[in-house]
């Protein structure tokens, strides 16, 4: 559980109650230590700046009194304040951002409701979807914020017995611990404030104040790295959400290791590396932008982040910048000479960083290459190229157990979770029946059972492809082949490895979806590995494919505007034309 | 007065003996021996050793002619097949002992290649300064004697190796452990519970067998190469356990708290249900009487053997071939036929020449597989540049592949001694990176074939007594390994799938970048970033400038050298269009690529 710190202000993980004893406990423990500054005199809570004494003005821009930013205005009058209680900890929290922010930033909290980023209408409606809750993943029914509608609260009494009753907790306890609202797990690498702070209130991994503010407890994890608010942001933020097997880690070169503790290595100097993002990681290539220090928000603008006041069902929809906006592309684009961020250099475009404003020459897409030269590429998508790797998680299978009363989770606690992993493993030892408790990640309580994840197996290697909504050529990556078991307070199985159905009896609810892999090299991928490739083809990994191995093949994606590649395609890929081979021989011998 | 004491005395002794024998029951005249007056409805072990001719004391010794149990059952050894005794029961004149003693030579008896390539590899690393001698020929059996050599290497064997092999007794360890070793037995002898059979009310002897079940086989082949799990198209997983079964982790297990995929398997047990020993013959298994520090080179099974075989006529009924069909009553007679013989000339009894063709009879069952001889003229086995393959560079579907071992091993706790069943001071500990049934690489094993690799690479970190790590004292071993990975497929990798996959070539995952005359690889694992104490990706066995990574010269094994990558590589771009074996451009490659270069309206380019 989160230890109880005084700037903390998180009421939707306490009770009423609770907060009232640790309020009454913070004050006695204010009074009477005695070695505290100024404990002689009874301490002034109005007059903020005598501890906090010299803190870091949150930004140029907002020149603004402490209680203007963390007292609520029914507050700010009484000039007398005798604890901590009223502060607000965070007022970009989604509770207070229209009152405190929204004077001068409403276009920008009406459009940031609306983003992926608060609504998770992506994750939330494609899960219901496949699990088969609802008939159609987007346009999305459900969401956290913005037009959609309330994601339902899972009912106690009822009895869950099939996977459509289940997704809404599973949802709720697993997927959207990464969300503006809740400040999810904690541990290194997951320490982050929620609202606006979440992306500007910068939190460095091990989650400890390193700024001037001398009544800040620097051995005390969750706290910002300073009191400032930043626009230049760098990855090591997003990745406090954008970290597993997703967007974002890859930027980084970041796979996850396996669960199990025979994975735990290497050993660095005779110890383990401390785990970040609750687990170990495999280190890949990293994007080729990112070797050369570009940030994500060189690529993601405000209007990708924040939203542009739409709302989006789903990633793909999103209007984003795209690879030909700096580098060109088909049909004679060039760069776009309006981003502020490309300059006419003497020898051709350069781009100017917003991580150190470092200057770089801007590759150009060149339109005389072998694989630039095929008219028919233009109906693929960069990535489907120049991405290395992808990551391909195949068989996810889930359990919920409501009862637990053997050792299988010993060796298998890690789960990405710090939170997941302490309560397993505590189950785990114990030789008693245990009937867990997880928390709600939304609601931000305890309720009974406890969801656990295990893979089939995890590769960085294949590549399959698939078509995006605008009809590219794009990976494919499995999200997901669940399996669902659910194991009820009694030990009986309700459901035994099932898997779910898609809401619209559209068939089993196991999808792969095209996405971009953020795993970018200077050049592309061989043709090959493409073209006569079995793999890209979707036609998995082995030409005898057993009940494991079958896991490589290609499920239909969640939402319809996209799909899996067409008879015809395969078998043009698998046997390409003559044309081809010799555009291929060509490739080699430039 | 003394002598009368004297006499009382021994008519004392006297009654008192005749009246304790006369209370014993005797047996009948007429049994073998007396055994079996308490033993009585003892089942045959099999036709070969009844025991109404053979009794019991000739293979379990003890004292035949007591009736008396602590008598009888004095020095009597309850597995006639230990090694230990294995001279005075199977491999008594008269019996096997040819067998016993060619058995104790074998690698499977002396683990002497393990614990010549652990010594080798390990002793001068851990020890930079004055490292222990690596002995010469040390086998297990030495082990057993108390002036054992005494290092890092060595215990790392007793702990975590010596629990495999046919000296160590049957029964010790639980689970999977018991029923492996027992000399003879291990192999031989049929696991099945003790008791009473119910239909016959015979008591269960153990049954003898020279029809092995491949679970005799798989109870050790399930580790390091994989080959018992591959074969049967089984891949031991990442542990997660999954799919979940009945609100469990999976039942798809394995020994260790281990779990297993199901894979592609070869294509002997696929389409013809081969069991082991149909291709792994009894030169191979229990040797020629040569002992032999790898294990290949007692291995007397060849690829060759079957599919392109080498036949000799049986005209005398008491010959090798004569005596080993006899002894398999599935098989048909070998009289007046021809059959295939092994690479050391050993008759291969089940491959006879008949009239309608070549027929392969399983050992088990004795059902006939119709063999499908490939000719030696057809294009894909005569490719010229392709001599040096093995068959298993194209046929091996799958290898397993185990990326970073990471050993731990700490003085501070004590590990079970598999030889002396005893605790002692260190423990040993394994963890992975990761592990792949992906392609293998290939590489040039002898200086001769190319074969598929796999990689065996141990990163060993060491504690001392008071559990603090000692850097100085810590190693890694690289190297690689070149097996048949058992995955046979009939139908081969593609011409592509070696020539343009740098996984193939051994320079490991990533993209291989082809600019006009120059190439550049970009690997996709970055082990230095990883913590690893490695420079280079652990799939990366070799640069493309042919620098070898990981190799030890010292195995035989090597990745390709820069001359065999460009010339592998150089075929690439023809590939796409010219795919055929048979396609004449092979047929003089040297040839062909000069006319590309130099000639002009050849239709490549047009």
């Amino acid at each position: 559980m989160p230890e109880i710190g005084i700037f903390r202000d998180r009421p939707s993980m306490k009770v009423a109650a609770i907060r009232g004893i640790i309020g009454t406990a913070i004050l006695l423990s204010w009074i009477l230590a005695p070695a505290r500054p100024m404990a002689s005199k009874p301490i002034d809570y109005a007059d903020c700046l005598a501890c906090h004494r010299g803190i870091e003005s949150i930004s140029d821009r907002h020149p603004f009194a402490c209680a203007d930013c963390h007292l609520l205005p029914e507050d700010r009058p009484a000039r007398t304040l005798t604890d901590h209680s009223k502060t607000v900890r965070n007022p970009s929290d989604p509770r207070h951002v229209e009152t405190f922010c929204g004077r001068c930033h409403e276009t920008e909290i009406q459009a940031v409701r609306n983003s992926l980023h608060a609504t998770m209408a992506g994750i939330i409606n494609q899960t219901r979807y496949l699990w088969g809750a609802q008939d159609r993943a987007a346009p999305g029914r459900y969401g956290l914020s913005g037009p959609f509608k309330a994601l339902p609260d899972p009912q106690p009494e009822v009895q869950p017995e099939t996977p459509a009753m289940l997704v809404d907790d599973f949802l709720r306890r697993r997927c959207l611990r990464c969300h503006l609202h809740g400040q999810g797990a904690e541990g290194p690498g997951l320490y982050r404030a929620t609202g606006c702070a979440a992306c500007h209130v910068f939190y460095n991994n091990e989650g400890r104040y390193e700024g001037v503010d001398p009544a800040m407890d620097r051995s005390k994890t969750g706290y910002p790295a300073r009191h400032a608010l930043t626009t230049r942001i760098p990855n090591d933020q997003c990745l406090h959400c954008h970290n597993h097997n997703h967007v974002g880690a890859d930027y980084e070169g970041l796979f996850e290791h396996d669960h199990s503790d025979t994975y735990r290595s290497p050993m660095v100097n005779g110890k383990l590396p401390p785990m970040r993002y609750g687990i170990d990681h495999h280190r890949l290539a990293r994007d080729i932008h990112g070797e050369r220090g570009l940030w994500c928000i060189d690529c993601h603008t405000r209007q990708d982040v924040m939203g542009d006041g739409h709302a989006y069902s789903f990633q793909m929809e999103v209007p984003k910048r795209s690879c030909s906006d700096c580098h060109g592309g088909f049909g004679g684009k060039g760069p776009d000479m309006t981003n502020p961020e490309i300059r006419k250099g003497p020898a051709g475009p350069m781009y100017v960083s917003k991580n150190l404003g470092k200057e770089h020459r801007l590759p150009l897409f060149r339109p005389d290459s072998a694989a630039h030269r095929i008219e028919a590429h233009v109906r693929v998508r960069c990535s489907a190229c120049h991405a290395q790797w992808s990551f391909q998680d195949y068989g996810m299978s889930v359990m919920r157990e409501d009862r637990i009363n053997d050792y299988k989770w010993r060796d298998l606690s890690v789960q990405g979770d710090p939170y997941i992993q302490g309560k397993l493993k505590a189950y785990a030892v114990s030789p008693d029946t245990a009937y867990p408790l997880s928390v709600d990640y939304l609601s931000g309580r305890e309720r009974e059972g406890i969801w656990s994840v295990g893979w089939r197996f995890r590769r960085w290697e294949p590549l399959p492809l698939g078509v995006d909504p605008a009809g590219r050529y794009a990976i494919l990556r499995p999200f997901y082949q669940y399996l669902i078991t659910h194991v009820d307070r009694s030990g009986a199985v309700l459901l035994d490895s099932v898997a779910p159905q898609r809401g619209d009896g559209a068939g089993r609810g196991w999808a792969f979806m095209p996405y971009v892999p953020h795993t970018i090299a200077p050049f592309g991928r061989t043709c090959t590995a493409c073209h006569m490739n079995r793999v890209a083809a979707g036609l998995g990994i082995q030409d005898d494919l057993t009940r494991d191995t079958a896991l490589t093949l290609p499920s239909p994606p969640a939402i319809h505007s996209m799909r899996l590649l067409f008879p015809q395609e395969q078998e043009r890929l698998l046997n390409p034309s003559r044309e081809w081979r010799r555009h291929r021989l060509q490739g080699l011998r430039e | 007065m003394k002598r009368s004491l004297l006499l009382i005395s021994i008519c004392v002794i006297g009654v008192v003996v005749i009246l304790k024998e006369a209370r014993i029951e005797r047996p009948p005249e007429g049994l073998k021996d007396r055994c079996l007056f308490c033993h009585k409805e003892m089942r045959d072990p099999d036709p070969s050793h009844p025991v109404a001719a053979f009794g019991c004391a000739v293979c379990h010794l003890g004292n035949r002619y007591s009736v008396d149990r602590e008598r009888a059952h004095y020095a009597m050894v309850l597995n006639p097949g230990d090694l230990r005794a294995v001279d005075r029961t199977c491999g008594q004149s008269g019996c096997h002992p040819d067998l016993a003693d060619r058995v104790k030579k074998s690698v499977m008896a002396t683990n002497k290649g393990i614990l010549r390539i652990l010594q080798e590899q390990w002793l001068q690393r851990v020890e930079e300064n004055k490292p222990s001698p690596v002995v010469p020929g040390l086998r297990v059996s030495d082990l057993y004697e108390t002036a054992s050599p005494q290092n890092l290497a060595i215990d790392h064997y007793r702990k975590m190796c010596a629990g495999c092999h046919l000296w160590k007794p049957r029964g010790e360890g639980s689970g999977e452990a018991a029923r492996r070793g027992g000399g003879c037995s291990d192999c031989h002898i049929l696991d099945e519970e003790k008791g009473t059979d119910a239909k016959t009310r015979m008591t269960r002897h153990p049954i003898i067998t020279t029809r092995i079940p491949s679970t005799n086989c798989t109870k050790c082949h399930n580790r390091s190469a994989r080959i018992g799990l591959s074969y049967f198209g089984r891949f031991e997983s990442a542990g997660y356990g999954t799919p979940y079964e009945g609100g469990g982790l999976s039942q798809r297990r394995l020994s260790g708290n281990r779990f297993f995929m199901d894979l592609q398997a070869d294509v002997h047990i696929k389409k013809a249900g081969m069991e082991c020993i149909d291709c792994h013959t009894a030169i191979g298994l229990m040797g020629d009487g040569q002992e032999y520090d790898d294990m290949r080179h007692q291995m007397d099974i060849t690829c060759q053997a079957c599919h392109s075989p080498a036949f000799s006529p049986i005209e005398i009924s008491d010959s090798l071939a004569g005596r080993l069909a006899r002894l398999n009553k599935r098989v048909p007679g070998v009289l007046g036929k021809s059959v295939g013989l092994s690479k050391k000339g050993t008759p291969l009894y089940n491959l006879q020449q008949e009239a309608d063709g070549i027929i392969f009879y399983r050992k088990m069952d004795g059902a006939p597989v119709s063999m499908k001889i490939p000719r030696e003229e057809k294009p894909h086995h005569r490719l010229k540049g392709h001599e040096r393959l093995s068959c298993q560079a194209c046929h091996a579907a799958w290898m397993p592949q185990c990326y970073g071992c990471h050993l731990t091993y700490r003085l501070s706790e004590q590990q079970t001694d598999w030889l002396t069943r005893e605790k002692s001071p260190g423990r040993w500990k394994e963890a992975r990176t990761y592990l792949r049934f992906s392609r293998p690489a290939l590489g040039i094993r002898d200086d001769r074939g190319v074969f598929p690799l796999s990689p065996c690479q141990m990163f060993v970190s060491v504690y001392d007594e008071s559990n603090t790590y000692r850097k100085d004292r810590s190693f890694k071993v690289m190297n690689l390994s070149a097996f048949d990975p058992h995955t046979t497929t009939a139908r081969s990798r593609t011409c592509l799938d070696c020539h343009e996959d740098p996984k193939v070539l051994g320079l490991g995952e990533g993209i291989l970048h082809w600019k006009g005359r120059k190439r550049i690889f970009r690997p996709t694992y970055d082990a230095l970033a990883a913590g690893l104490a490695v420079s280079h990706p652990l799939d990366a066995y070799v640069t493309l400038d042919g620098e070898s990574l990981q190799a030890d010269p010292a195995t035989g094994v090597r990745p390709f050298n820069r001359e065999e990558m460009d010339r592998v590589l150089g075929v690439a771009p023809c590939l796409a269009c010219h795919m055929g074996y048979d396609d004449p451009i092979f047929r003089d490659f040297q040839e062909s690529k000069r006319r590309f270069q130099e000639e002009a309206g050849l239709p490549c380019l047009k």
